[in-house]
């Protein structure tokens, strides 16, 4: 699949349209799929997808193919552009509505997901154990989420996420495992029976 | 412990949620843009550049050399002794030149050494 990708990109790159859109295709739900649980809204999550995607557009002739596969590269710009958004509502909302210690976006993300409708596949898999994932994963650190759903959400590799955070292979390592742990810890009141 | 064994219903809605259908307004939009958007020109790369520029201005050398000689009378030996003068002076350059450049910069007094 990943050589696919490198071939679809080196044509995109050349600029060439039916191999961009054949790699959108291949990845638009995954990456829907990881902005929402990033960003734990679904309008804001769609408003991210497209700005990704543009920005996609923007930087795929300076993308290098031998710098790795495509899809860390894609997710980098989503991981990105998921902060960045998150950053701006931290600062839209301003200091007073900020978490005391540590939460900051995150917290505003727990707002959000609170207040919202459940989403279509919350409701399908039971919506108070879905938002209390939400919620769980909403109180990690940026870095402790984004490595968590990179791991146990898209299935990526410790290589992969190490080249989609820019960090090193044993820190992405670090961060999943934390990023678990605390997710373990503000699970505890569902049994695995409940679940 | 991974994730998985830790909590293995956990780890299977997660995965649940990995690929969402995106709605037909939202795609719609995208691939316009995908089509329709111009695409950004692609930056040159410095080494890439430093790279050609270097191989041209030794051909540009060797070849006006050579012309020089050829019309100094050189005749078919003018090729060899451009060639033969052009690839020592650039040997010449990188074995002692450069390192000898790269050298006063190591030297150069930093912002820590000034003060």
């Amino acid at each position: 699949m990943s050589d696919t990708d490198l071939k679809l990109a080196r044509r995109a790159r050349r600029g060439n349209r039916q191999a961009l859109e054949a790699l959108y295709d291949r990845h638009k739900g995954k990456l829907l799929g990881y902005l929402f649980k990033m960003l734990g809204n679904r309008q804001t999550a769609e408003d991210v997808f497209q700005e990704v995607w543009i920005k996609v557009l923007q930087a795929l002739p300076n993308y290098r193919p031998t710098q790795g596969s495509f899809r860390p590269w894609l997710f980098r710009v989503a991981a990105n552009a998921a902060v960045d958004r998150l950053r701006k509502e931290k600062r839209r909302a301003g200091p007073e509505l900020d978490a005391p210690a540590g939460g900051g976006a995150s917290e505003r993300v727990v707002d959000q997901i609170a207040g919202e409708a459940p989403s279509p596949e919350s409701e399908s898999i039971g919506t108070e154990i879905a938002r209390d994932l939400d919620f769980a994963l909403a109180r990690l650190p940026e870095r402790q989420r984004n490595a968590v759903l990179l791991r146990h959400q898209q299935g990526m590799s410790y290589n992969e996420i190490s080249a989609t955070l820019r960090v090193p292979e044993g820190t992405a390592k670090t961060l999943v495992h934390r990023g678990v742990r605390a997710l373990r810890e503000k699970l505890t009141n569902w049994s695995d029976d409940e679940l | 412990m991974s994730f998985e064994r830790m909590n293995p219903a956990l780890a299977a809605r997660l995965r649940a949620s990995a690929d969402l259908t995106v709605p037909a307004a939202l795609d719609h939009r995208v691939r316009t843009a995908l089509r329709t958007m111009p695409l950004a020109k692609r930056a040159f790369s410095l080494p890439v550049m430093a790279l050609g520029l270097a191989i041209a201005a030794t051909l540009a050398m060797t070849v006006s050399l050579a012309l020089s000689l050829a019309s100094a009378g050189a005749g078919e030996n003018s090729v060899l002794i451009a060639t033969t003068v052009v690839v020592g002076y650039l040997g010449f350059s990188s074995v002692v030149v450069l390192p000898l450049l790269l050298k006063l910069r190591t030297v150069r007094p930093g912002p820590e050494t000034t003060a």
